[in-house]
This record gives structure tokens, sequence and C-alpha cells, in this order.
């Protein structure tokens, strides 16, 4: 057995994790996310703040995560921590930090990248959520559709053109009035909606005369969505919706944010259903913060379900970003036999190591 | 801060209003990166939607990018390979302020031999070089046509 401790600072959130087991048989023993609300008030992740709250909020971080899993550093097998990709800024500080105290403590380092991290982050939950499957990966900053034959091999096939998922659904939410992030009001809103909905917005790169190989047979793309809906809302000539009380075009607004979502949500369901069938998969995994939206993975599910697969998707505090995944997906590495070397850097952007040709 | 003046203007980068189409704005943007010269910043202001990214685009497709060109948004800065010298694409949309750019190393991007296109260019007031300011606007009433002011 053997027992990780990691680090996860590549955006807004500081997280620790302990985490222990080998092989796909692991105990999540802790998890701490530290919830940087100050991005909140700013309307997004404001780079500057992100290293200053993630340099005052790493010590006690990792210190409740060793708190609550009841162990001590020196019952730690090995440090974890995510240098790629990401605010270079925000992940220098968790990789110092891990640095420091693998260094100090004598343990060795593990470097993760962490959309590795992600493709992980449901296996945690479920025992099934393991490959071969088909994964989906939609959060502020990725839309990756991957197949994954064995953990440490990934095949990418196909990603957004432009605007990923998640900064497709805060995007659109400012453009309704609603708060950041925007993907769970854009939900909600769209769930008051009742009735047939008269808006229908298209499914981008979704024609059926597409066939495997052609380039946009799994790749997507959002912004001209978006702007379809920046014309749905001046057509209607709505007002800025208001900070208090009733929103008298709520109905208007709802109708907007439900095509929207339908939209999106569709065309990911027939990408990762493409993705599912040509590879054969039986599974489906879901992972980033976009994975929290239900009707997402409901529809993933309807679409898949004619040939048998099933669709895992992570709990919200494994969805987001968290350092739960980051052990996990550390504790493969470091059980073949990886160690990072104490020049351990970080990097804004980098492939996922594993990538096989598609 | 890097001195551009003495830079020329690509001869594309003709000074004054367009009433174009998507596709016309794409090629616009392509014969503009076919154009540009390093080093040139290039600022690229409109609304959600307006069509910046599909015109960083364009001009990145002209200037030779060869790489799938997406949304910074997230990153803050992609950097992007091109035979004439690195394309920098910026997105200051989540910044606050200009004390904020230091952060993403904004001073040796803008003094870089590079094309440098930098969207929400107003969160950078005071601290932009010489550059070629793009304007992209919704032509009211029209949602085919946008307008594009340069220079």
């Amino acid at each position: 057995m053997t027992r990780i401790l990691a680090i996860e600072t590549s955006c807004d959130e500081t997280s620790a994790a302990v985490l222990a087991g080998s092989g796909d048989a692991t105990a999540l023993e802790s998890l701490v996310i530290l919830s940087q609300d100050v991005h909140r008030v700013f309307g997004g992740v404001v780079p500057e703040i992100a290293s200053r709250a993630h340099l005052t909020a790493i010590v006690p971080v990792v210190e409740q995560s060793l708190r609550e899993a009841r162990v001590s550093l020196a019952d730690v097998d090995a440090v974890a921590v995510t240098n790629a990709p990401g605010l270079v800024g925000a992940l220098l500080v968790g990789v110092s930090f891990a640095k420091s105290l693998a260094f100090g403590a004598g343990k060795p380092l593990v470097g993760v990248h962490h959309m590795e991290g992600h493709l992980f982050a449901t296996a945690i939950e479920h025992s099934e959520a393991v490959p071969p499957f088909t994964a989906l990966l939609v959060s502020g900053g990725h839309t990756l559709l991957l197949d994954v034959p064995e953990w440490g091999s990934y095949r990418l096939l196909g990603a957004t053109r432009d605007d990923a998922a998640g900064e497709a659904f805060d995007k659109v939410a400012k453009l309704l009035g609603l708060p950041y992030p925007g993907g769970r009001h854009i939900e909600a809103l769209a769930g008051t909606m009742t009735g047939e909905n008269p808006l229908r917005f298209s499914r981008p790169m979704t024609r059926r005369d597409q066939q495997p190989g052609d380039p946009d047979y799994f790749d997507v793309s959002f912004s001209g969505l978006k702007t379809a809906v920046l014309h749905a809302v001046r057509e209607r000539s709505l007002p800025p919706r208001p900070e208090h009380g009733e929103d008298p075009d709520a109905a208007a607004r709802a109708a907007i944010a439900a095509a929207f979502q339908d939209a999106l949500v569709d065309t990911l369901a027939e990408k990762t259903y493409r993705a599912a069938r040509l590879h054969g998969r039986t599974r489906v995994v879901l992972g980033g913060g976009v994975a929290c939206n239900r009707t997402l993975v409901a529809r993933v599910a309807e679409r898949v379900r004619p040939f048998g697969a099933t669709v895992y998707a992570p709990s919200v505090r494994l969805a987001t970003d968290n350092a739960a995944m980051i052990a996990r997906a550390g504790l493969f590495r470091f059980e073949r036999g990886e160690r990072a070397a104490l020049d351990l850097n970080a990097y804004a952007s980098q492939p996922i190591p594993g990538m096989i040709a598609a | 801060m890097p001195d551009h003046a003495s830079h020329p203007l690509p001869p594309l980068a003709a000074r004054g209003r367009l009433s174009l189409t998507l596709e016309e704005m794409v090629a616009w943007g392509e014969r503009f990166g076919r154009a540009a010269t390093p080093p040139l910043v290039v600022t690229l202001a409109g609304d959600l939607g307006a069509g910046k990214t599909t015109l960083v685009q364009a001009i990145c497709r002209g200037y030779g990018v060869t790489e799938p060109v997406t949304s910074p948004t997230f990153a803050l800065v992609h950097r992007y390979a091109a035979r004439r010298s690195p394309v920098y694409h910026l997105d200051l949309y989540r910044l606050r302020g200009p004390a904020e750019l230091t952060n993403i190393g904004w001073d040796e991007i803008v003094s870089a031999h590079a094309l440098v296109l930098v969207e929400w260019p107003e969160r950078a007031t005071g601290m932009l070089p010489q550059h070629v300011p793009i304007d992209l606007e919704h032509l009211p009433g029209d949602e085919s046509r946008r307008v594009l002011l340069a220079g």
C-alpha cells in the first residue's frame, strides 16, 4: 500500500488530499479544497490574487488534509503536485511548496499533469470508471475528447476550436446578467423553463454527413453559439437583469439559457457518442467542472445507452479542481516508478503525458 | 516600454471604417496577417460575440500559424510559432487592471520580436506600446455584418 499527499494550485483552488492504496483499489483519506470566494467578487480568476491567495492558504490547507486523514508526514510515501497546465504564478506556489516538503521530509516527489488528474477523478468514487473508456473533459479552460485504452495511454480525438465549454457557460451567463461561475446559474435558470422552448440554436459541427477522419468529426466550437445567444438577447431587447427583486424578463432569459444549454450538451453528447462507438467503448467517463451539469450527464447517458455504454460522472467536489485526483494520478505515476527531480518546473501548457496517435 | 513608433503600419491596416460580413472579415484578417511584419502589437476591442477570436484566427492563419488557435481567456496568453516570428495571443478579459499585467509577462511579450494580438486592451490602459487598434462592433439591425475600424 502506498500513501500519497497531493497538492493542487493550478487555478483558483488551493487543495490538498491524502489517498492510499495500490492499483485501482484506493481510498481517499482526506480532501481539502479552499474555495477562494475572492474571485467571485471580481467576476473571474485574477492571476495576481490567485498566486497570493495560494501562498497564504497552502500551509493550513496541507496541514488540514493530514489532520483529517489522521496521518503525519512520516506516514506519507510520496508527495504529488500539479505542475502543468495552468496559471504559472499559481502553479509555482504548489510546485515550490511540494518540492520543499518532499526535500525536507525526505520523500519522493511526483509531478502530475492536471488533465491526467481529471481522467482519474471519477475512478476514486466509481470502481468501474477505469480503462478502457471514452473520456470527455469539460471545464473553464479545456474541452477534450479522449480515448483511454489504458491508464497512461491517451488518444486525443477532439478539442474545442475556440471557446472551452465552461468558458461558453461563463460568457453566456454574463450576457444574461448571471453571476460567475456561470454553469450552475445557467442550469438553474434553464430548469425554470416550462413547456416547449420556442427558441432553438443550431448544434455546432454536428452535420450528419461527417465521417470519422473528417477534422470536425470530433472537434467542437462554441464561439458561434455564444454569438447566437448574443443576437437572441439583442433581438428581444432584454434590459439588464435587475440585481435585486423579481426579473420581469425571467421567462425570456430562461428560454435562452435552456436553448443554449441544450445546444451545448447535445453537441458534446453527439461527439462523445461518436468516440465511444468508433472505439467500441462501453464506458464513458466525464470530468471537469462542466461534468457537474446534470443535463449534460443525462444527455450523454441517453445518447450512448442504445449500444449499452454506461456513463460515469464525478461528484461536484471531484469534478472541479481538487487534489484528490492529483493524488490518484500521482499514485499511478509513482507505482510506475516515476520520480520528479527537485528542479521540477511549472508550465502554462504542456501535452498530457502518454499521448498516442489518433 | 519598447518603441514601436518607427515601425510603419502594414499597408492593409488601411485606416477606415469597414462594414463586413463574417466571410469578408475573415478574408480581411487573413490579408492583414499576410501583410503584418514583426514587431507589431495589434489590439482588438469589441463586445462578447463581436468576432474577436474569429478575426484573431484569421490573422494568425494569414501570418502562417498552422496550429489551432483557441480562446486564451482561461490561460490569459497563448503562444504560437510561425516562420516570421512567434505570435502571442492575449485575452485580458479576466484582468482587473494594468497592475496585474506584470504577472503574465507583459513587458517581455510586448517588447519581443513578435506579432502580439491583444483582446480586451482596455484592461491595459496606459501600458500599451505603439499599436494598431482594431475595433469590432455589431451593425445595429443587421446580424450578418459587423463594423471594423482599424488604424
